[in-house]
């Protein structure tokens, strides 16, 4: 009996020892997306999955994933052919949050931090932002260019050094080879937002049903 | 949903009987309303009264506050037939209670009220129990509130299959108590299913119906008590595109008409209401509207209008009617007419008032309602005639307000802020002259022949009559012009995780009582108190010009506020208080008591904590003699309070106790000679075992009343006795017993009352001393049912007792009074419950001097004519019986015969009242 005991106490502080702090939820998955934790296997990843700090996240061709982080509401628009390590560090009233981007294209929405910036990281540059929404797209053969929705980023490129400040309407670009420089963004270029809605001729069904049971559906067609 | 007390309904049935008794009550027994027992929080709440005048009230109202508070919220009765009827807001029914007063005020001035004495100070407590199904409580009295985060999806979302993820997060939410938790989607209890680990909550619905669809988060803290619930709402569809701006409306209107004849008088009132309100996401804009035929321009606004425009949660822009609240002590929901702005950025808060709080009256429309003749301002010249002062009457200057305040909130944690309200009359905002204004002269005015008179017809009689009429356009005798200033700051602070709040609330006033003579100079003021224009206020010379010693002094240069200057801000002169805001000759030797007790200063200092199921009160709070706000005319000055009590839950907030102890004084100042005392002493018990069960209430008050005097005194040659030492003792038992025969589902209620009055003093009064207080003893039955066949029924009994004392010669009399009352009513659902039958019979038999009875019967019933439209209509008549009528050799129904067959019954009232309403 006292073996048993023993062996739970044990089990229990091993997988204090060895589990991350869990700091996101996925809220949204379309197509095909994995996830590793530590050295575990690829698992698919379903909605309503606490993602640890370290996991890492990989979407498939035509796939999507979002993820909220629990302490601010920011969150994290993952396109087809990204792979991402999540990381963040729990104290008692935030989390510190940063992304290692490897390659693809992700869509930040950061709340206000109440602990550092929220960091993201690619082989090339660091976005470093405290409130904002923008699009990373990082490539690693020419580099990473940020999307500025709204408020500023500050986009640092690790090479050079050389920061600038990427606002709405602007595009920032940091190449391989230190330069970083900024224009006005082309709406084309702008990737679509799934959780936006897409598509044309979208229907909105709504039922109603009065008291005695009858059913009526309102139907809106829109693009 | 409305919570509708069907047990003080039929007590307006005993209206011609206590019309009949009220010679033995005081003043303010022209009204009968008996209390609920108990009422259901966060449910409206309709309270009956009814008035025994043959007139009806000019102003009829509800007011209303938590217990202990320092002002009234106000709502106006309306007339349904027979009663009056007042719908107190869900939101305002707490865990705390309520307490509220009933105040008819009648054309001749008269106000009478509920509870009689001494109302505003002694209001009514209502006691509240928790509804069947917890689910909605008000703002009024929220639960402490958890900080969760909703992740998913978005409240008011539309959301697809993809996105259905019920999540939120309790990162910031470290007072919950996870075990606790339970999820409801549209009211379905999936807390099974749910995944909650490590401050996540998520949950996976899985293919829904298109629509609408609600999540409820229902939690307890640490400490096992209650959390306000989260709820949230989203759409399952498609997720909409391109669509940036939304602009929802949405509102309703309300038409109201009644045709009724009360002892023979007709009434008829049309009314509409209406609500509007519109939605374009980042801002808001809403119209209340309300439109009466009782609207007059001899009273104060009864039609009301006012329109809101949100924008975010920063900016409240309010025009037309509104209703600011600064702070209980200077303005606390107050009805102002104009412009309100409230910016709220959460840390820094302004808020701003302009408008009037009252308009411009000139006059009433009855006889000396313009004009009265001020018989003792007669004046008789030297050659015998007389100059006759006509007094202007009826009217009301507008009264202007307006208001700053300034606050900030650092952190949730400081709070402290600073405010100012003016508000003074408007004297050129009344006619100076009325000339189709009637009066009447009576035979002191000589020569001229009695009758009614305009003004021009009266000065032309007294023209003839020799004499001459002075009839001022201004400064009139009567009513005077006001002028008041207030200006205060609060302080504020949470601790230990916002258990536990401290709050400290100052405030001071200026007021003038009469500003037609306007602002005083400093020359002025030097002669205000003495006579002599020599640069000192109050300093007094002996016949050799020397100066007596011992007699306030203030030299003029002192002064730093030059009166002239300042009277765009406020009035000074000799009618304001107080004159000096700080008693000098104390301040020298008290200081801080000085500082403390300004006679026209108000403030309290609140401690309130939560722990351990326990909600505790401790606070001290004082007004003094001289503090006026004409924003708040419900504040009882010259009064000093102290209050500890608490509020316990336990049993898994079952069983509710609720007790403390109350002591009021008004020894505010060192001058007060024989203060009068009150202690009070209450205790509640509230006992909800849960749903099914029975459920038992009690209330105990004790109140007692000592003014320090020990000796009699005398007014003229006569000895009186104003000594008080009493003790009222009130108790109150309600039992309710739900339980079921056979499918009709039934509850009975026991209800048991009684108030006793003792004077401790009776042993030392003398034989002829009346000691005026009324013993009570209620008792009341009443059975609701509801069959399976949509009928419901509520039978009732009640009766009560009254010892009414009187003095007969000499010797004290208690004249008992029973009135006993059995009603039946019933509801009936029929056409696809599309129409809502209601029906009612009650009859009330009255034994006391004169025996009565009274039969009435009511019927009607609401038609839901489709989603958006519903109708109602209602009827009611009531018959008097009274027997003795049959052989008092009277005409009482004054159609020429004594004694005849149609003197013993009549009809009391009749009236029938359509509604209609309408949702968009």
């Amino acid at each position: 009996m006292r073996f048993i005991r023993n062996l739970g106490i044990f089990i229990f502080f091993l997988s204090l020892g060895m589990g991350g702090d869990r700091i996101a939820v996925a809220t949204k998955v379309i197509g095909s997306v994995h996830y590793i934790r530590g050295k575990g296997e690829s698992t698919i990843l379903k909605k309503g999955h606490i993602f640890e700090s370290g996991d890492i996240l990989k979407t498939d061709k035509d796939s999507f994933a979002a993820l909220i982080f629990i302490d601010d509401k920011s969150a994290l628009k993952v396109k087809e052919n990204t792979e991402i390590i999540i990381s963040g560090k729990r104290s008692a009233k935030a989390i510190a949050k940063e992304i290692n981007l490897d390659g693809g294209i992700i869509r930040a929405q950061v709340n206000k931090q109440q602990r550092g910036d929220f960091i993201i990281r690619t082989s090339v540059s660091v976005a470093s932002v405290k409130g904002t929404d923008f699009w990373l797209i990082s490539d690693k053969n020419t580099g990473d260019s940020i999307i500025g929705i709204e408020g500023v980023v500050m986009l640092m490129n690790q090479k050079s050094g050389e920061t600038l400040n990427i606002t709405s309407g602007i595009t920032g670009f940091s190449t391989q080879d230190g330069t970083i420089q900024s224009f006005k963004t082309d709406p084309k270029t702008i990737p679509n937002d799934p959780t936006a809605g897409e598509g044309d001729d979208k229907i909105l069904e709504i039922e109603f049903k009065d008291a005695s049971g009858k059913r009526k559906t309102l139907i809106i067609k829109y693009n | 949903m409305k919570y509708r007390q069907w047990l003080p309904r039929n007590g307006i049935s005993i209206i011609p009987f206590l019309f009949l008794i009220q010679i033995g009550f005081s003043q303010s027994q022209i009204i009968h309303h008996t209390p609920p027992a108990h009422g259901i929080i966060g449910q409206d709440l309709i309270l009956y009264s009814a008035s025994l005048e043959t007139t009806n009230p000019i102003d009829a109202r509800l007011y209303y506050r938590l217990p202990g508070g320092e002002s009234y919220q106000e709502i106006n009765f309306y007339k349904t037939g027979f009663n009056w009827e007042v719908m107190i807001p869900g939101f305002a029914l707490t865990e705390l209670g309520l307490e509220y007063v009933v105040a008819f005020q009648f054309q001749n001035g008269r106000i009478a009220s509920f509870p009689m004495e001494d109302p505003f100070n002694r209001p009514h407590l209502l006691s509240t129990i928790p509804p069947e199904n917890p689910v909605d409580i008000g703002v009024f009295g929220a639960l402490p509130n958890a900080e969760v985060l909703i992740l998913s999806p978005e409240p008011d979302a539309i959301v697809d299959q993809n996105s259905v993820l019920v999540a939120a997060s309790f990162f910031n939410a470290t007072n919950v108590d996870e075990s606790t938790v339970r999820l409801l989607i549209d009211e379905v209890d999936v807390s099974a299913k749910m995944m909650l680990e490590d401050g996540i909550l998520s949950y996976d619905p899985g293919k829904l119906e298109t629509g609408n669809h609600t999540i409820q988060i229902q939690m307890k803290d640490l400490d096992q008590q209650d959390l306000s619930p989260v709820h949230w709402s989203f759409t399952f569809g498609t997720i909409q595109k391109n669509i940036t701006k939304i602009i929802d409306f949405g509102g309703s209107a309300n038409s109201r008409i009644s045709s009724e004849t009360v002892s023979g008088t007709p009434l008829n009132i049309a009314e509409i209401t209406g609500k509007l309100s519109l939605n374009a996401q980042w801002a808001k804009l809403t119209t209340d509207i309300r439109l009466t035929s009782r609207e007059s321009q001899y009273l104060q606004p009864q039609n009301r209008l006012g329109t809101r425009f949100s924008f975010g949660s920063i900016l409240d822009l309010d025009i037309g009617d509104f209703y600011p609240r600064f702070n209980p002590f200077i303005i606390d929901g107050k009805r102002v007419r104009g412009l309100g702005v409230d910016t709220d950025l959460k840390w820094v808060r302004l808020q701003f008032i302009q408008g009037d709080l009252n308009r411009k009256v000139h006059e009433q429309n009855y006889i000396n309602g313009g004009y009265q003749i001020l018989s003792d301002l007669t004046e008789t010249k030297e050659d015998g005639s007389k100059t006759y002062y006509l007094d202007r009457t009826g009217f009301a200057f507008k009264r202007k307000i307006s208001g700053l305040k300034l606050s900030v909130d650092l952190f949730s944690k400081f709070r402290a802020g600073v405010h100012f309200i003016k508000i003074r009359d408007d004297t050129t905002s009344v006619n100076r002259a009325l000339n189709n204004a009637e009066f009447s002269s009576d035979s002191l005015v000589l020569g001229v022949t009695p009758g009614t008179y305009t003004i021009d017809s009266f000065r032309d009689a007294l023209s003839a009559a020799g004499h001459s009429l002075e009839a001022p356009t201004s400064k009139w005798k009567g009513q005077k012009p006001l002028d008041n200033l207030v200006f205060g700051f609060n302080l504020g602070t949470s601790f230990d995780q916002k258990k536990m709040t401290l709050d400290f609330n100052w405030n001071m006033s200026l007021f003038n009582r009469d500003i037609w003579n306007g602002a005083m100079s400093r020359a002025d003021l030097d002669t205000a108190l003495d006579d002599s224009l020599d640069g000192w206020i109050g300093v007094q010379y002996d016949e050799n010009g020397k100066e007596i010693k011992g007699s306030t002094k203030i030299d003029t240069a002192l002064i730093i506020i030059n009166p002239i200057k300042f009277q765009d801000i406020f009035i000074i002169n000799t009618n304001m208080s107080p004159l000096v805001p700080i008693d000098i000759n104390a301040m020298k030797s008290h200081p801080i008591s000085s500082i403390i007790n300004m006679p026209s200063s108000a403030f309290n200092i609140r401690l309130r904590g939560h722990y351990a199921s326990n909600s505790f009160l401790l606070e001290y709070r004082q007004v003094g003699p001289e503090y006026v706000s004409l924003a708040n005319p419900f504040l009882r000055n010259n009064a000093r309070q102290f209050t500890i009590s608490d509020r316990v839950s336990l049993m898994n907030r079952s069983l509710f106790l609720n007790f403390g102890f109350k002591h009021l004084d008004n020894k505010i100042l060192r001058t007060t000679i024989n203060p009068l005392n009150t202690n009070t002493f209450f205790m509640n018990m509230t006992f909800l075992p849960g749903p099914g069960m029975p459920s038992i209430i009690i209330n105990y008050q004790s109140i007692g009343k000592n003014n320090e005097k020990t000796k009699l005194d005398s007014v003229g040659s006569t000895i009186v006795d104003f000594r008080e030492d009493s003790k009222a003792a009130s108790n109150m038992m309600a039992i309710t017993v739900p339980f079921t025969s056979g499918d009709v589902k039934q509850n009975l209620t026991l209800n048991f009352g009684n108030v006793t009055n003792l004077d401790n003093l009776i042993k030392k009064r003398s034989s002829g001393y009346l000691f005026p207080k009324t013993d009570s003893k209620t008792i009341s039955v009443n059975l609701s049912s509801s069959f399976p066949n949509q009928l419901k029924t509520i039978t009732q009994f009640s009766q009560t007792k009254l010892e009414i004392p009187t003095m007969n010669g000499n010797s004290l009399v208690k004249t008992p009074y029973t009135w006993t009352n059995i009603s039946v009513s019933a509801n009936y659902r029929l056409l696809q419950d599309k129409v809502l039958a209601k029906g009612s019979v009650s009859l009330l038999n009255s034994r006391g001097r004169i025996k009565s009875q009274l039969l009435g019967f009511r019927a009607g019933a609401d038609y839901r004519i489709n989603e958006n439209i519903s109708a109602a209509l209602m009827s009611q008549i009531r018959l008097n019986y009274i027997p003795s009528y049959k052989k008092d050799n009277l005409d009482n129904d004054s159609d020429g015969k004594v004694d005849n067959a149609s003197e013993v019954i009549d009809v009391n009232s009749t009236g029938i009242i359509f509604t209609l309403q309408y949702n968009f």
